[in-house]
């Protein structure tokens, strides 16, 4: 029993242990925001995006300003008709995957600022805002928006 | 499946600590958003349940205890809860199917019964998410892909290692629920009757 009860503490030590080393990959600054994917590579500021088409959207009672993430990848060179997936990814590693459904969502942004000022800094410079959606689909602190042809 | 009071009783409670450990811990969990919380509390449940199954070895037992939780986690406050409902009552089947396999629960029974009901919890999204929340198998693929190269620290191309690496540890974990119920239960069982109450019924 006491045995069981060991093997089972170490287990649980070994998977938070291999956790808390997540994320030590990610090199990307987190004032860039990278887009992926199908041989294509570009990298957007803040300012790049502001340029871009402007769209609000809102989750959890906070309204936020920034670019319909179809738009940003159409100016990323991708064709929206031929993506099976798009997999937005935190500074820590984190990853959310949206099908083309949500991609083409007009109100499914990539925000820079809310709209009474700044992103909270626990947001980053970036973020994923999908209206109705699920916590962990609204990615904060976003560096890299992965294309999957 | 006919069960006597006492049986029907001992059910009700060890049904009720799964169900109080989905709605406590499993709140918990879900708040911290620990990384693979379905996985130990499929285990920390299963436990439970395969415990139960010592005290009532009857078929359809693990079933009937996986259904009191389930119905528990209705009360869960505050989160969706048809996907844990449906997780902790197709858990308690795996382990029932397992367990009908043998004659009377066994440690290698429980082991295995553990281990393939902690397992389902890394298939049931592929029937769940399609079905409940309109998410494609494709995605489900991406995310636990995505889930396991965090957890290992591996390039997400790297599908086999991942799959593998998640196989095994929800099956070792799995193994660890069955080995703990198997323990205590034999540990109870001395205790019961060194103390004059009445023993386990195997």
């Amino acid at each position: 029993m006491r045995r069981a009860s060991l093997y089972l503490l170490i287990l649980t030590l070994l998977v938070v242990a291999c956790t808390g080393s997540a994320g030590e990959s990610v090199t990307s600054s987190e004032n860039v925001l990278r887009i992926t994917g199908d041989s294509i590579e570009k990298s957007y500021a803040a300012d790049d995006l502001k340029a871009l088409e402007v769209a609000q959207a809102s989750f959890r009672g906070v309204d936020y300003v920034g670019v319909p993430l179809a738009v940003l990848l159409q100016d990323a060179g991708f064709d929206l008709q031929t993506i099976k997936a798009v997999k937005a990814v935190a500074v820590d590693g984190f990853a959310a995957n949206y099908g083309p459904e949500l991609v083409t969502r007009t109100d499914t942004i990539v925000a820079y600022d809310q709209a009474n000022g700044p992103l909270a800094e626990d947001e980053g410079s970036f973020r994923m805002v999908l209206p109705d959606q699920e916590g962990k689909l609204n990615v904060r602190q976003l560096v890299e928006i992965q294309v999957i042809p | 499946m006919k069960f006597t009071t006492r049986q029907l009783v001992t059910l009700a409670i060890f049904g009720t600590l799964w169900g109080v450990v989905e709605i406590s811990l499993g709140s918990l969990l879900h708040a911290i958003n620990l990384p693979m919380s379905g996985m130990f509390l499929a285990a920390v449940g299963l436990a439970i349940a395969l415990l139960g199954r010592l005290f009532v070895p009857r078929r359809g037992a693990t079933l009937f205890i996986g259904v009191i939780a389930m119905t528990l986690k209705l009360f869960s406050i505050g989160s969706v809860v048809i996907g844990p409902m449906i997780g902790i009552l197709s858990e308690a089947l795996v382990a029932e199917l397992v367990l009908s396999l043998f004659k009377r629960p066994t440690r290698l029974a429980l082991l295995l019964a553990g281990s393939l009901g902690v397992l389902w919890t890394l298939v049931q999204p592929f029937v769940t998410n399609p079905l409940l929340f309109g998410r494609s198998i494709f995605l489900v693929w991406l995310d636990i892909l995505d889930r396991g190269a965090q957890l290992f620290s591996l390039d997400p191309n790297a599908w086999i290692w991942i799959v593998v690496g998640l196989a095994a540890l929800h099956l070792l974990v799995g193994a660890g629920a069955g080995w703990l119920a198997w323990n205590t239960g034999r540990l109870l069982r001395v205790r019961m009757v060194a103390s004059g109450t009445v023993p386990l019924e195997t």
